[in-house]
């Protein structure tokens, strides 16, 4: 428990659905997870194997990245986050959200003068980040089991395919494709080390600090999600599952 | 084409259910509009009380400074409800032993975190944006952590407050961007225990490994 800065970082870093993300689970009478995690062996072995590669790959490169200028940093946070934009859009279509589709697309082409690269649009309005995964959500599409994917990190069934489709319909690809072919491969990694180096002391807190970083990454995950999903599901009576607090 | 008349009803129509939205709101109620504003104001002044502590710097004793981080704590936060619900359901089923042993460690990892950790709340400025009743035990004050240092993008941060009759509005939780430390913690305690066979003496003592732990990095 804790009420200190890092935590902020932890729970962006839930944003990034890197390895450490991670479900305000109530655990029910018999404190078993209200969560579907029927995979949990394998989960946790997956999830093991995420954080050696964050050991050997991602943490060192982002303590690199970390030495670099700050408006290098901010220059590629503001690249993975324009990148983002044709997904939203997209799915903001799809969902109906139509004025959330007209700010991303505005975020992007404006931003795009510089490859996204410097925020052009900062101080005007931002868009709501959309997925397919939410796009499925809208459509009464039920959650699925939890899901560590190898080098993915924590998802549900249904928000993994989301992302499936994202990969592919993300209109940013088809955009990228006139790019070289060492600008287009080296996207990825540059945008994974990007954000390990943005939530670099989130992602270290949960990693060396919780009592089963699993479990906490699973927690944040679902809370994150949770929060995501506020504007595509019904709203629920549930007090912030607080109740049993005063209880 | 709606005629005068029509108009006025249609006008007295809205301002009939605004009062009801009102009074079933709690908004009408004075007292509990002034719950509203020591909600926000007990946040406020907890920052600015850390700030205080903060801004004294090496001229105080790390041992003093604990102390008042140790009042702190007791002063604003309601610490007993918050070790028994990070523990869960499991608290129910705890023997007298076991409670007054997980309250025990679980304090000076509380204590001792805020210790290391308090000073880096203050590279983030909150500004309150909205202040709202969850029923009638529970206050939210919703607000923008900016940082300081520009290095994070702003942040939506709620502080719950438990606001029980008669007795005083104190911190419960604090939640950023939609991910509750206290949920958190206690989905991580509680499936510690379910991973230990329902085990409750498992969480107190990885508690204390942990407290053992961070009290070690911290004298570093």
């Amino acid at each position: 428990m804790v009420y200190q800065p890092h935590a902020l970082k932890i729970a962006i870093a839930s944003l990034l659905a890197l390895f450490l993300t991670g479900c305000s689970a109530m655990p029910d009478s018999a404190g078993k997870s209200a969560r579907d995690d029927p995979f949990e062996d394998a989960n946790r072995a997956i999830f093991a194997f995420n954080l050696k590669v964050d050991d050997y790959a991602l943490e060192p490169a982002a303590r690199a990245l970390r030495q670099t200028p700050p408006g290098v940093q901010t220059a590629l946070r503001n690249h993975v986050e324009w990148a983002s934009l044709p997904k939203t859009a997209f799915n903001s279509a799809l969902q109906g959200k139509l004025e959330n589709a007209v700010i991303a697309t505005l975020n992007f082409a404006i931003n795009g003068l510089t490859f996204g690269l410097a925020d052009l649009m900062e101080g005007e309005g931002k868009p709501e980040f959309e997925d397919f995964g939410q796009t499925l959500a809208s459509a009464g599409i039920s959650e699925g089991p939890y899901v560590v994917a190898p080098l993915l990190g924590s998802h549900t069934g249904r928000s993994l395919v989301g992302w499936g489709v994202d990969f592919v319909t993300n209109p940013y690809g088809q955009l990228a494709a006139g790019l070289p072919a060492s600008a287009r491969n080296a996207s990825i990694p540059i945008s994974v080390t990007s954000l390990r180096a943005t939530y670099f002391d989130a992602i270290n807190d949960v990693k060396y600090n919780s009592l089963d970083p699993y479990s906490r990454a699973q927690s944040a995950f679902y809370q994150q999600r949770d929060g995501l999903l506020r504007d595509n599901l019904p709203a629920s009576e549930a007090d912030d599952g607080f109740e049993s607090f005063f209880e | 084409m709606i005629g005068t008349s029509g108009f006025r009803i249609k006008q007295r129509l809205v301002m009939f259910l605004t009062a009801c939205l009102l009074i079933a709101g709690g908004l009408g109620h004075p007292a509990f509009a002034d719950r509203l504003s020591d909600a926000e104001n007990l946040v406020g002044k907890l920052i600015a009380e850390l700030e205080r502590i903060e801004a004294q710097g090496d001229s105080i004793s790390e041992e003093a400074r604990k102390k008042a981080l140790s009042g702190l704590m007791d002063s604003y936060f309601d610490v007993e409800g918050i070790t028994r619900f990070s523990a869960g359901p499991y608290w129910r089923a705890a023997s007298k032993e076991q409670r007054e042993a997980y309250s025990a460690v679980f304090r000076g990892v509380l204590l001792t975190e805020a210790s290391t950790r308090f000073q880096q709340i203050l590279n983030f400025s909150f500004t309150p944006t909205k202040v709202e009743a969850r029923g009638d035990k529970l206050i939210l004050v919703t607000g923008i952590a900016m940082d300081n240092s520009g290095e994070f993008p702003d942040t939506v941060v709620i502080w719950r407050l438990s606001a029980i009759k008669n007795a005083p509005i104190q911190i419960i939780d604090l939640e950023i961007e939609n991910i509750s430390m206290l949920k958190t913690q206690q989905d991580e305690n509680t499936a510690l225990i379910k991973r230990n066979g329902g085990d409750f003496d498992a969480l107190i003592e990885a508690m204390r490994s942990r407290f053992e732990a961070v009290k070690a990095s911290a004298s570093q």
